[in-house]
């Protein structure tokens, strides 16, 4: 049978809707997923470069209080007379490492509850999603308040905080996927031969969750660098960590409404606002990229071209 | 005269990198009002693509040649232009896996009467009652409009498929493997419903399937494909008992049958690629009497009576 | 006479349905395959074939009967106790399209089970020993690809290498062949044969009575979680006892035109199995049904040649 085989070896591969998405073309084809993408390596740049690029310290006074925007201090001063562009550059640190550390906090706990409840179900799932009911019709503004004065301001709390509030979203996310996943052939075909749960899981279960997680985990971010800015709004945040929420509470807390000197307040403002909208373009994009939700059949485009008919071929 | 003819048909579909896909390379077919004819080949031979260019429904990346003559006038010639005013009303096309593709959150006869009321033919109460004529004509009680497409077992829901192609009295049906993924009862009952209708209301039909009993059934006549040429045309009688190309017989071979005796041989090897030209008889590299000429020149047409034909370098039958 | 290798006892199998709904998927069969031999499982989409081999398998929930395996019961062991006969006892998934993992390579495909039951000795030449013994070959130009770049027949193949790759004595095989071209199908069900010459045991489920008919011994009729008719292959399809045996072969499309045989069509809806008709089972389609069918509930008597039963007092 082998020559037979060997020509049907060459047979084209068939079209396949799970083909892996590669990182080029998928951003060749989402404008709106490179632009995200951009913004965010510029912003992750300055914030691993701080040190090195911020013109001044993040606690030297370099002018006068409320400086306005000048030759040396193109955003101003502040309140202090710290220079604002400098407070920028290392607030986009402490901003994005509350985002990111938050995010990852929400979603392994989420991740793992939610990937036990979906794949195990019956009364463990039940149980859990008990419990993550529970935490869900907490309002997220009483438990911040709550866990900030027993615990203290501090960094840590504030991503434990972003932990607490966000894991039940992710939880239910994952489960209904795990779910799904777990009842594909495939899954049942590894139960039959014998396959521990831990192996199905992290075989065959998590490996087709990731890319979904992956999407959420960069939506999660925006939503934990908003909720970081806000607890800060609040004057909950760490008082040692310049984060943009901390300079934008900082400036109304010093009245810097009343001086006029709004470059305290828009930079930092601005700054948030900017890497929100970067990490949602960029979430959004990989979550459509990867649920194709029903696209146009093929079968209304009918747009098919007429040709002239190929030379008679039959003498060959 | 033909209620369809088919002459020398065409389709490419274009590839990424420049290249191309000779999906159909020239088929010609005719089929007078009433009359079954069947389609055969194995997956990927082009049956589908074939009918969705009779169809005219065929994506952006197909190009297309030839003609196809509806009533003696050629449809295809102005694209999509011509193609419009008769697709549906004059033919009409059950697509492959139709009877999976309903809404699961619309009901049945919504999805009837959708299409009816966008083409104008009736609106409101006067769809609604076409609605349940239709089903009615499909063996299913029209009151049962109203039910989800769950509620329908797979029999009922490829019932209810046919009853839309239906809905602008077509002469002419294609069906695309209408009773793949249905088990042999409901095979029959969808077999016996599609026997039924080109009978009462002279519909002339397609019947697109790998399946060579169903077609030795259900059809007097049948067209064999083979990488997206027809090796062979014939009465079914003819194909079973006197077949003209080797690929007729051992697709015959590889059907097994109930009270058959014979052994069952598969066909080794695959069809060949379709985005390269190919030398010689396209089959030759699989079939068991292929000789000299075969792998180098194009095989000829030879005929045994009228209407049997096929493309074989040999001659007195395979 | 050989080993018998499964046998089911009075399966019962029963799914819960929405809040209160309860679908008896299975009721009541018993059927028991040997070494050396392939039985059939026949019947309607919906009858309870695939709950069957999946119930055999422990896979589905079990409501009462007995579930044996060369002698030993089996029914309610422990995922721990069943690992040895997992790694004996396989099954072949109905649709090749679903049942490998997108993300694995052939190779990582065939290893599993080999990597599950801890099989660390020359893997490599069993991983190509099985997918050249499932017409895989030279192995080398599949082991590398990914589903997505197989044919239907090559990835059934693969699901059928990966069943063989730890030498099972029993297979389930659910429509093997069902998804494929006739082309591929007859050297598939060939290589299921060469095994079972070889002393395998195959409990193959089709809804394809002609393949039944050329490559079972015995064949098994199911209608709505039972088995109605159950014979040597032979005496089932040429002499068949239970009327629902002999209009599911009236209706086998033959491949002759002119051997239309005499269709008998079976009106009425695809059976229910969530709401079962008292009596007979199959009385409401029934052709030759009479009063007492719709009281009487008939069990598996002999008819016919040895070994040869029907569920039907009129067989
Ligand atoms: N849109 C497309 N773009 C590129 N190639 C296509 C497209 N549609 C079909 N093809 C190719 O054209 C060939 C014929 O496909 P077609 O669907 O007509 O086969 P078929 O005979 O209907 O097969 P099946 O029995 O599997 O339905 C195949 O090789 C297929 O891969
Ligand atoms: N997990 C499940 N939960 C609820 N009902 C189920 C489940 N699996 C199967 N069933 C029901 O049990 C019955 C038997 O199903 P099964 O899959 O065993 O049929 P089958 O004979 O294999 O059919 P087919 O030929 O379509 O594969 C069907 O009515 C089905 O709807
Ligand atoms: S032309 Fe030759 S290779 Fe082709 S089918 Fe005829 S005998 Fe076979
Ligand atoms: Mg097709
Ligand atoms: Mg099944």
């Amino acid at each position: 049978m082998s020559p037979q085989e060997l020509a049907e070896a060459i047979v084209p591969a068939t079209a396949d809707t799970r083909r892996r998405i590669p990182l080029w073309g998928f951003l060749k084809g989402h404008p709106q997923a490179a632009i995200g993408a951009a913004i965010l390596v510029v912003f992750a740049l300055v914030a691993i470069l701080g040190p090195w690029i911020a013109p001044y310290g993040p606690r030297e006074q370099v002018g006068p209080i409320f400086g306005t925007p000048s030759n040396p201090h193109p955003l101003g001063l502040d309140d202090a007379g710290i220079d604002i562009l400098s407070l920028l550059i290392y607030g986009a640190r402490i901003t994005l490492i509350v985002g990111f550390a938050g995010a990852l906090v929400a979603v392994v706990v989420g991740g793992l509850i939610g990937i036990v409840s979906g794949y195990f179900g019956g009364r463990i799932d039940n149980l859990l999603m008990r419990i993550t009911d529970y935490f869900l019709v907490l309002p997220d503004l009483v438990l911040l308040i709550v866990v900030a004065s027993i615990w203290g301001r501090s960094l840590r709390n504030i991503i434990i905080i972003i932990g607490l509030v966000y894991w039940t979203f992710m939880a239910r996310l994952i489960r209904s996927q795990v779910k799904v996943v777990r009842e594909r052939a495939y899954v049942k075909r590894a139960q039959a031969l014998g396959a521990s749960h831990l192996r199905i899981i992290t075989r065959h279960v998590l490996p087709q969750v990731l890319p979904l997680i992956l999407a959420q985990t960069v939506l999660m971010v925006a939503l934990a660098i908003f909720l970081e800015t806000a607890i800060s709004f609040l004057g909950l945040g760490d008082p040692n960590a310049p984060s943009w929420g901390r300079m934008i509470e900082n400036a109304f807390d010093r009245s810097a409404i009343s001086y006029g000197a709004w470059w305290a307040i828009v930079p930092p403002g601005l700054a948030v606002a900017v890497v929100i909208m970067a990490f949602n373009m960029l979430g959004t994009a990989a979550e459509d990229a990867l649920n194709p939700r029903l696209r146009v059949s093929h079968l209304l485009r009918r747009h098919f071209r007429m040709r002239p008919l190929p030379d008679k071929d039959d003498a060959r | 005269m033909s209620a369809l003819a088919v002459e020398d048909l065409h389709v490419w579909f274009d590839l990424p990198g420049g290249r191309e896909l000779h999906a159909v390379q020239g088929i010609d077919l005719a089929l007078e009002p009433g009359e079954r004819l069947g389609l055969v080949g194995e997956s990927g031979c082009g049956k589908t693509t074939a009918i969705l260019a009779m169809m005219g429904l065929l994506p952006p990346s197909a190009s297309v040649a030839g003609r196809v003559l509806l009533g003696g006038e050629d449809i295809l010639a102005g694209g999509d232009r011509t193609m419009r005013p008769h697709r549906w009303t004059d033919i009409a096309m059950v697509f492959q896996g139709a009877m999976n593709a309903f809404d699961p959150v619309k009901t049945v006869g919504s999805q009837i009467t959708e299409p009816l009321e966008r083409a104008g033919i009736a609106s409101g109460r006067a769809a609604r009652a076409r609605t349940a004529e239709l089903l009615e004509l499909v063996g299913i009680s029209g009151e049962r409009q109203d039910r989800y497409p769950h509620e329908f077992s797979g029999g009922m829901r490829q019932r209810a498929a046919i009853a839309m192609a239906l809905a602008c009295e077509p002469k002419v049906l294609l069906a695309d493997e209408p009773t793949t993924a249905l088990d042999v009862m409901v095979q029959a009952q969808i077999l016996e419903l599609l026997v039924r209708l080109t009978d009462e209301l002279g519909l002339a039909m397609i019947l697109v399937t790998h399946d060579l009993p169903l077609v030795s059934q259900a059809c007097t006549r049948a067209a064999v494909m083979y990488a997206g040429r027809i090796a062979e045309t014939g009465t079914t009688r003819e194909l079973h008992h006197a077949p003209l190309h080797p690929y007729t017989r051992m697709l015959f071979q590889a059907t097994p049958d109930l009270r058959g005796t014979g052994a069952v041989s598969s066909i080794p090897g695959a069809p060949p690629r379709l985005d390269e030209p190919t030398v010689g008889c396209p089959f030759s590299p699989r079939c068991d009497r292929a000789f000299a000429p075969c792998a180098a020149t194009r095989p000829p047409l030879r005929t045994a009576g009228t209407g049997h034909l096929a493309h074989c370098h040999l001659e007195g039958g395979a | 006479m050989s080993e018998t290798l499964l046998e089911i006892e009075d399966l019962v199998v029963r799914y819960r349905q929405g809040r209160k709904g309860v679908v008896q998927a299975v009721d009541g069969v018993s059927l028991s395959v040997a070494a050396g031999e392939m039985v059939a499982l026949v019947g309607e989409s919906g009858c309870g074939k695939t709950t069957t081999a999946q119930a055999a398998m422990r896979m589905a929930p079990i409501a009462s009967g007995r579930i044996r395996y060369r002698g030993a019961d089996i029914t309610a062991l422990g995922s721990g106790a069943l690992r040895p006969i997992r790694r004996e006892l396989q099954l072949i998934f109905q649709d090749p399209y679903e049942s490998l993992d997108p993300r694995f390579r052939v190779r990582d495909t065939v290893l599993e089970p080999l990597q599950i039951h801890g099989i660390a000795d020359d893997r490599e030449g069993r991983v190509r020993r099985a997918l050249e013994r499932a017409g895989l070959t030279p192995p080398e130009l599949y082991l590398d690809r990914y589903p997505h770049e197989l044919s239907g027949g090559q990835r059934q193949r693969v699901s059928i290498a990966a069943a063989l790759a730890l030498e099972p004595t029993m297979l389930l095989a659910d429509e093997p062949v069902s998804m494929l071209d006739v082309s591929v199908r007859a050297g598939i069900l060939g290589l299921l044969d060469g095994l079972r010459a070889d002393g395998l045991g195959v409990l193959m489920i089709t809804h394809d009575l002609s393949t039944a008919a050329h490559y079972a011994d015995r064949i098994c009729v199911m209608y709505l979680g039972r088995i109605v008719e159950e014979g040597p292959a032979a005496e089932v399809i040429g002499d068949p006892r239970h009327p629902y045996t002999k209009a599911l072969l009236s209706v086998v499309p033959r491949p002759d035109p002119d051997d239309a045989g005499a269709p008998e069509i079976l009106r009425g809806e695809t059976p229910n199995p969530a709401d079962v008709p008292t009596g007979c089972r199959f009385h409401p389609r029934c052709p030759v049904a009479q009063d007492r069918c719709r009281t009487d509930d008939p069990a598996l008597a002999p008819a016919g040649a040895a070994g040869h039963r029907a569920a039907c007092p009129y067989a």
